[in-house]
């Protein structure tokens, strides 16, 4: 193929479809599905969070809507079942949404971009054998990184803080993000407040969704804030995290009780759930929580 | 209430720090049960599970592919990365990088980062090999991080 921009668009889009279809294992044999689930990302994020049936293995065509109440309540106003699987969308996957393939759109790291810089100013860049195969395959081309921004580009653009759970967040919080970092971008910028902004669960959603309400905010911090800016109409915003190393976070809180997803998950193991019914039953301070799956 | 020992409780939160650099989709913002959305507050506090655990529900914990690809992108996402260990290190870094103004020493040695004690000893070692392979893609991804750590810091003592 010519190495033009076309071929690296067409590689960047590759490169990713493949990396959604990975985690789908039985996916990705099927060569004309994986190019039309990677096409149709566009009208799949429309589409209801209702409309979810899952079916691990469908044997004929009716398991679809056996599986599926919503389709199955259609067929009885239907005068066949033929016309009840013609209106019938079989999704394989509901992980592909045009939110996910744009990125996070973050600035790149700021001390290797500098590094680039002086390489650059240099003119002595050194030879990398492995820099022209991430540009064919599309891994640089990703909408993720602004074109070598300088420091006043860092210094101005909305913060994202990923706060990782027992990896030191609440002192990193306390002291730069509510802290240095707020009182020298207020130093910054004089007259106007900067403003902070926590993304928990229902904020981060609001954030997403309302993007007509969206407030400048310059600063966020939160454990689902991975990829809020690509909503940010300041976008690209500089991410940052502290990571701990796992055994250490494990220490840090070695008694926990049993989460409700690892009982669902050991009661009903499979993606083939079609309906579940929880049933929690309190005996003697043990709570005790009885998963039964209908297919 | 039961509890986890500590490789049972590796083997429940499984490579939960992976799953933070995994961008969430609208679906994982609701819960399983409704087709509404139900905002976090008002949901049974028993039984309900945040988007990050909603997706393993949906599609399967973070797998080898999703480390690939956030260790391939670490450096083009993240502007500045630090380390629990390197505390003060990394609010050095993180000062640099987004206010160009070095951080008072002093102010970074106010704060208390909770429990120092990582020891291993006096855990059994077949419980640390559950723990290693509960979690070998957050070891892996910490590796990763810590790497680009320690470049960042090459290049700020250029600077500083």
């Amino acid at each position: 193929m010519r190495n033009g921009s076309a071929t690296h668009r067409l590689l960047a889009n590759w490169n990713l479809a493949l990396y959604f279809l990975s985690r789908h294992d039985s996916l990705l044999g099927q060569h004309a599905f994986r190019a039309s689930l990677f096409h149709s990302g566009v009208g799949y994020s429309k589409l209801p969070v209702s409309s979810s049936c899952f079916v691990q293995e469908p044997l004929t065509k009716l398991a679809p809507l056996l599986a599926c109440p919503t389709i199955v309540k259609d067929i009885e106003h239907r005068t066949s079942t033929y016309r009840a699987i013609q209106d019938c969308v079989v999704l394989h996957s509901r992980e592909l949404s045009s939110q996910s393939t744009q990125g996070p759109i973050g600035l790149p790291n700021f001390f290797s971009n500098r590094g680039r810089q002086l390489m650059k100013n240099d003119s002595a860049q050194p030879h990398n054998p492995n820099y022209n195969l991430k540009v064919l395959s599309g891994l640089k081309l990703l909408k993720t990184r602004a074109k070598d921004p300088d420091d006043a580009t860092y210094r101005n653009a909305p913060t994202v803080f990923l706060h990782i759970p027992k990896a030191a967040g609440n002192s990193v919080k306390k002291l730069f993000v509510k802290g240095f970092l707020l009182e020298q971008r207020n130093s910054q910028q004089l007259g106007a407040k900067i403003k902070m902004q926590s993304l928990h669960i229902d904020t981060r959603r609001d954030w997403d969704i309302k993007k007509q309400a969206k407030h400048p905010y310059a600063v966020f911090f939160g454990a689902f804030a991975f990829g809020a800016c690509a909503s940010h109409p300041q976008a690209p915003c500089a991410y940052y995290v502290v990571c701990n190393p796992p055994y250490n976070t494990l220490q840090r809180k070695p008694h926990h009780p049993r989460s409700f997803v690892s009982l669902l998950l050991e009661s009903c193991p499979s993606t083939s759930i079609a309906m579940l019914l929880i049933l929690r039953i309190n005996v003697a301070q043990d709570l005790v929580e009885q998963c039964i799956c209908a297919r | 209430m039961r509890t986890l020992n500590i490789a049972q409780w590796a083997e429940e939160k499984g490579n939960f720090m992976l799953e933070h650099f995994l961008q969430l989709v609208p679906e994982d913002w609701y819960q399983i049960s409704t087709n509404y959305y139900v905002p976090w507050r008002q949901r049974d506090r028993e039984t309900r599970i945040n988007p990050i655990e909603n997706r393993r529900v949906r599609e399967g914990p973070a797998n080898i592919a999703d480390l690939r690809f956030v260790e391939e992108h670490l450096e083009d996402w993240f502007a500045v990365i630090g380390i629990t260990e390197r505390f003060e290190e990394s609010m050095m870094l993180f000062a640099f990088a987004l206010t160009g103004e070095s951080i008072p020493k002093n102010m970074v040695g106010s704060v208390h980062t909770h429990n120092q004690n990582t020891s291993v000893s006096g855990v059994e070692a077949k419980k640390i090999e559950r723990v290693n392979a509960a979690v070998t893609l957050d070891t892996g991804l910490y590796h990763a991080a810590f790497s680009l750590f320690e470049k960042q810091l090459v290049q700020l003592e250029k600077y500083i």
